[in-house]
């Protein structure tokens, strides 16, 4: 049996990278269908489950042919491409969910999500090796501190534009805090520590119910208009690709760059103005608003916290004379669609950055031999602190969009589960490819949320399908594992190392 | 290399034609459709309790449907999709999916009437969902106080934090634990309990009422010995009951549903003696299922040993014409006792029906305004009002012990039990 | 009782809570060792066998129908007999879930099998939760409890309360580790096993079959698991599909505390993690347990990665 295996592995790799996906993804449908089959006794739909089946795997032929040519063509062209169809999707999708019964775009929605987390824990595991089993934790981190600051029991209600800047700012800070211990340790005892502090993490959040001698500070960033908030992530993301192409490697030169100058200054402009207009404003606003409070509910425990804050525009609103809350998106899919592309497009620009910066082959020498990256310059702990915080920070502006597409987070949802769900992500879709991750982060949590949670329990309803999503996922990691290691859509380090040869 | 891309390009666009013809057949949009969606568990811990309701909400729409002639609601196909908002992996309910479920039903233009939650923690998730976009709920089994109105042991700001239009879209045809928590503690003292201690899963609901509880018993003198949470995780609490013994206490309150705790520190109670040296467990409606002795193996078990508080007549002893005419005929189709909150469910379901037909149009707007006008309605469990605040105007509680593996002796209790004891 | 105050009886009855916990920990605890020692593997879906063993013992007892509580030769020839199959099948499930999901990736990435042991940890709960359904489960009371104090003694503790349930629970537990130890340090197989944990290229070369004795590591360890799963449901009376996970990380950290690989240092490990969870159950509140045991497992991770006990292998090759 052993042999067969073997040699069944052997022409398999002997396969094109592409008809390998195919075979790979095929199969792994293949078995869910015949599990489905041998677990059935009586009723089912089978004309139906097929009919669903064969247009699942359509759309996963269709997403891995788009794949590849999105690869040959040129780059301009490339971005027209994915442009238009990141644009277009949700009407094409509205238009399928009539047809269908199920819920595409939230289903999409969620898949983007999680491919924005995934390219955070790629940062770790893939770039820089380091194998995290509680990276649930800053997402934890990142969607409770939007909870807490847009809580409307809290007092602070902070807008959407902001919170989730600072939601990410505190998760990297989380990250650097959880990082550093575990700086010395290499391999398993890695695992275990950040394992454990995926488990510490819920159980200290679902303590903090009831927390005494807490500050709050009552309504002073209400009056923060939206204009100086894109301003302030244009600056960060900016700054960030500064930092990444070593634009800026010191405070010398960060007080050189003209751009992040001027775009200092506007910001400092703009942050006064809002400070002007919340005091000018007739709200009450006293700077002695920090006031004692016993007994404040932080996270509010197992309850977890609801309803949490939305996107509103209040001064579009305002300056527009539209009437008060005609703006509020509330669970509006396609919008939330946009809301989630835009930040994953952030995030996805963040990552194809980093993958080829310094700090992206220095985490990489690390991976490779910590030792021998230590010896040739790079020092390894700034390094792997930098992914921690990177990652972290990636895992909290997506877990606070998150946070507010949901109106409501629990201690519940940043369980084992989801960490080990983002690691499968990763390694299936193959450990630091950016574009791996975005399209095998896409397919895997559609195949989960849509295939596995609403097309199947509807072909079988009276079968436990839903329960057995776990068999297929340890079936479908066990057959990727064996006859693909490398992931389904791995880095092609050998094309780029000869475009890299040619160009040098 | 152009050749290439230009024939899989058409290969793509046949292969999208291709889907958009597979995926057409299954188009149907009907106008005199109204779709219901239901949301409570209807696996893990609570399933007993979650069928039993689908089949009684399902029980009522039979029933309007043979009282008239067939015809639904002002003439619409009134359709019940049921949703489990329990997650697979955890056996219990989950906000994610509850929330999931609430979107499905606001993107749904067919959707007119939000029907759930069980739990109060889920109403609390999907209440802002339906409220943003003006659809009726009605809930068969929540009894959180906050949910509706403001209570002292409630959040600040509930339930307005629910509200975030500012109007009123959820109801419930029961009382809420500010008479039920406070009416419990009435009744132990008229059982003759001086000490007592209170456990809670640290849920919404669970933690809800037994808050309630202790400020009520501390209030007429009934000394709380004790005060701790439990983790629904957890699954050993010999150390818990250690610090129960110790206390003295000669009364464990404990505000539990079935999926949270509350058998496991039941049959632990007898596993560990506490019963057999006289300490009596008492719970709230949440555990008030027949269910509850096969999760704590065997009713001998709770037999003398349990008291439940439920928000209204059992099943079988419900008095009114259509009340019997639930009971029989559930009994005589499903072949099986009715849960005590199926009550609720087929009550809820009339006020939904009955909701549509008044409000005559599918139209949310409508169908929410005519369910706000919902007067003297009669149910099968009692004929009510709906309050201002979405309560119902019959609020009373009733205290059950539990004597050979039944529920019995039904006793009115409120929060003055205690001043002027039954029986 | 001895003229101690309730405050004392208190302290005497979490002391034996915790004993009684870590002697389960350690039959789990012991699995993940022995696992780990020879191929450096985290076998997350060890916790489960521990449900597994739970869970078929009670259709084992289910099928035979015996009353309970067990008397005559129900208590001294089924509930043996039950004890051995359980040990067998828990056994038996264990060495698959090796072939199946670990031995094909015995040349891959340390990653690879990490994962699907995960997976296979998944399944499993998923397959319990539809065997038995995802509710509480009642194990009927099998085992006649007797009040050790009370009834054979004729004393009056007022807190302490120790049954023959606990005497049970030690004397099952307790004898098996000793077999065990005995197992390992006398015999050819257990030779073997330490040599494989040693070095598993050397032993092959030495001639010894490195896969059957990986094989026979695995039942080993689940056979305990499945003990261990058999004891928790005539003690605790009941349990839930997911009771394998939460036991598991209690036992996997036993483990780490004393020194991963290391037999002794598990055991000690598990009876030190079970007085903890006690004594901070009974003192500063159950919620806080799972904390403060992971926050312990981490300082002493950051601090002596190699446990109390210290692992025997150099730390080299984490």
């Amino acid at each position: 049996m052993q042999n067969n295996l073997t040699l069944l592995r052997h022409r398999f790799q002997a396969l094109p990278s592409n008809q390998q996906q195919l075979v790979a993804v095929g199969g792994f449908l293949a078995t869910t269908v015949v599990a489905g089959l041998l677990n059935q006794v009586i009723s089912f739909d089978l004309l139906k489950l097929i009919y669903l089946t064969l247009i699942f795997i359509t759309c996963v032929v269709i997403a891995q042919w788009l794949f590849n040519y999105i690869q040959i063509l040129p780059r301009n062209i490339q971005i027209v491409t994915v442009g238009i169809i990141a644009l277009t999707a949700p009407f094409i999708l509205r238009e399928l969910e009539k047809m269908t019964d199920f819920g595409l775009l939230t289903q999409v929605n969620r898949a983007l999500i999680f491919v924005a987390l995934a390219q955070g824990l790629n940062v770790v595991v893939g770039f820089a090796g380091l194998l995290d089993l509680g990276y649930a934790a800053f997402f934890a981190i990142g969607a409770y501190t939007f909870g807490i600051l847009t809580w409307p029991s809290h007092d602070i209600e902070l807008s959407f534009f902001l919170a989730i800047w600072v939601c990410a700012v505190v998760a990297s800070i989380f990250g650097m805090i959880i990082g550093a211990p575990t700086l010395r340790l290499r391999g398993d005892y890695l695992a275990i520590v950040t394992l454990a502090f995926g488990e510490i993490i819920p159980t200290v959040v679902r303590n903090l119910g009831d927390f005494s001698f807490a500050f709050r500070p009552v309504h002073y960033l209400n009056g923060l208009t939206f204009i100086f908030v894109l301003f302030a992530g244009w600056l960060l993301i900016n700054l960030l690709i500064r930092v990444i192409r070593r634009d800026i490697v010191d405070m010398e030169s960060l007080q050189r760059d003209r751009l992040v100058r001027t775009v200092a200054i506007i910001a400092v402009l703009l942050i006064a103005s809002g400070v002007m207009r919340v005091i000018a404003s007739d709200r009450e606003f006293e700077l002695k608003s920090w006031e004692l409070v016993e007994d404040i509910n932080l996270t509010g425990g197992s309850q977890g916290l609801t309803p949490l804050g939305k996107p509103s525009f209040r001064l579009v609103e305002e300056s527009f004379g539209m009437e008060k809350n005609s703006l509020r998106v509330g669970v509006n899919p396609t919008f939330w669609y946009y809301a989630i592309i835009f930040v994953t497009g952030i995030i996805l620009v963040a990552a194809r950055r980093l993958d080829d910066s310094r700090l992206g082959r220095a985490w990489k020498a690390v991976r490779e031999d910590e030792t021998a990256a230590d010896f040739m310059g790079v020092d390894p702990i700034r390094t792997k602190l930098l992914a921690f915080a990177i990652g972290a920070s990636f895992s909290g502006l997506a877990g606070a969009v998150y946070a507010s597409m949901l109106g409501a987070i629990f201690p519940e949802l940043f369980r084992f589960q989801v960490s080990i769900t983002l690691l499968i992500i990763v390694v299936l879709s193959g450990r630091g490819s950016v574009w791996g991750v975005l399209v095998g982060g896409l397919i895997i949590s559609i195949f989960d949320g849509v295939y596995l949670a609403q097309v199947l329990p509807d072909a079988f309803p009276d079968e436990p399908v839903e329960s057995l999503r776990w068999v297929f996922f340890g079936a479908g990691l066990l057959f990727i594992m064996v006859f693909r290691p490398q992931g389904l859509f791995p880095v092609r380090t050998k094309a780029r190392e000869q475009n890299q040869g040619a160009n040098t | 290399m152009k050749r290439r891309i230009f024939s899989r390009l058409l290969t793509l666009f046949v292969l999208v034609v291709v889907l958009a013809a597979v995926a057409v057949p299954v188009t149907a949009q009907d106008d005199t459709v109204i779709k219901i969606y239901a949301s409570w568990p209807l696996t893990g811990g609570t399933q007993a309790i979650g069928e039993s309701m689908q089949k009684a909400a399902g029980l009522a729409l039979e029933h309007y449907l043979a009282d008239n002639n067939g015809e639904g609601p002002a003439g619409f196909t009134v359709q019940i999709v049921f949703l489990d908002d329990a997650s697979p992996t955890t056996g219990a309910w989950d906000g994610t999916i509850e929330a999931e479920n609430a979107q499905r039903c606001v993107n749904d233009p067919q959707c007119m009437v939000y029907f759930g939650t069980y739990n109060s923690g889920a109403a609390k998730v999907s209440m802002p969902i339906t409220n943003e976009a003006g659809i009726a709920q009605i809930s068969p089994a929540n009894t959180y106080a906050g949910l509706t109105h403001a209570c002292e042991t409630c959040e600040e700001g509930e339930p307005d934090i629910y509200r975030p239009s500012g109007e009123v879209n959820y109801f419930r045809t029961h009382g809420s634990d500010d008479v039920q928590g406070p009416g419990a503690a009435s009744w132990a003292v008229c059982l003759g309990f001086e000490q007592v201690y209170v456990l809670d899963d640290t849920q919404a609901y669970g933690k809800g009422i037994a808050d309630e509880f202790a400020r009520h018993a501390e209030e007429i003198g009934l000394e709380v010995v004790g005060r701790s949470s439990v983790e629904s995780t957890d699954i050993d609490f010999r150390a818990l009951l250690t610090d129960v013994r110790a206390s003295g206490a000669t009364l464990v309150y404990g505000g539990f549903v079935m999926d949270s705790g509350g058998p496991q520190v039941i049959q632990q109670m007898d596993a560990l003696g506490l019963f057999s040296s006289g300490i009596k467990f008492m719970g709230p409606d949440g555990l008030a299922s027949a269910s509850l002795f096969d999760q704590i193996g065997g009713a001998e078990i709770a037999n003398d040993n349990v008291y439940l508080t439920f928000p209204g007549p059992l099943p079988s002893t419900l008095e009114t014409e259509g009340g019997q005419r639930f009971y029989n005929d559930y009994v005589e189709q499903f072949d099986e006792e009715p849960d005590p909150y199926s009550v609720y469910a087929y009550q809820s379901m009339q006020v939904i029906l009955d909701s549509i037909a008044r409000a005559g149009v599918a139209e949310r707007g409508a169908i929410l305004e005519a369910m706000r006008n919902t007067t003297d309605f009669e149910g099968i469990a009692s004929t009510f009002s709906f309050d201002e605040n979405g309560d119902s105007t019959l609020a009373g509680f009733y205290g059950y012990r539990v004597v050979d593996g039944g529920f019995v002796e039904g006793t009115l209790v409120t929060p003055t039990t205690h001043e002027n004891c039954p029986g | 009782m001895f003229g101690m105050s309730i405050d004392q009886e208190v302290f005497v009855q979490q002391v034996l809570n915790g004993l009684t916990i870590g002697g389960y920990l350690a039959l789990i605890a012991l699995g993940y060792t022995m696992v780990y020692g020879i191929i450096e593997l985290i076998n997350f879906a060890h916790g489960d066998l521990f449900a597994f063993g739970f869970l078929f013992s009670l259709t084992l007892f289910e099928y035979f129908n015996p009353a309970a509580p067990l008397t005559g030769a129900d208590l001294y020839l089924l509930l043996p007999f039950i004890l051995l199959i359980t040990m067998a099948v828990t056994g038996g499930l264990n060495v698959v879930i090796d072939q199946i999901a670990y031995r094909p990736l015995r040349s891959a990435p340390r990653l690879a099998p990490l994962l699907t042991a995960v997976g296979m940890s998944f399944a499993l709960e998923a397959i319990f939760a539809i065997w038995k359904g995802a509710t509480q489960i009642a194990y009927p009371r099998y085992f006649p409890t007797k009040d050790v104090f009370r009834e054979w003694f004729d004393l009056e503790p007022v807190i302490i309360f120790f049954t023959t349930k606990d005497v049970f629970l030690l004397s099952v537990t307790i004898p098996l580790m000793i077999v065990l130890a005995l197992f390992i340090d006398r015999t050819r197989i257990g030779k073997a096993m330490r040599a494989c944990a040693q070095d598993r290229e050397a032993a092959a070369m030495m001639g010894i079959n490195v896969n059957r004795i990986i094989s026979m590591t695995f039942f080993v360890g689940g056979a305990l698991a499945g003990a261990a799963g058999l004891i928790w449901g005539l003690y605790i009376n009941s349990g839930r599909f997911l009771m394998g996970f939460e036991a598991g990380l209690m036992a996997f950290t036993a483990a780490v505390l004393g020194g991963i690989g290391n037999i002794r240092g598990a055991v000690m490990g598990s009876f030190i993690i079970g007085m903890l969870k006690a004594l901070s159950d009974g003192y500063i509140g159950g919620e806080w347990s799972r904390a403060i045991i992971f926050g312990i497992l981490i300082l002493l991770l950051v601090f002596r990665p190699s446990g109390i006990l210290g692992s025997t292998q150099s730390i080299e090759k984490v």
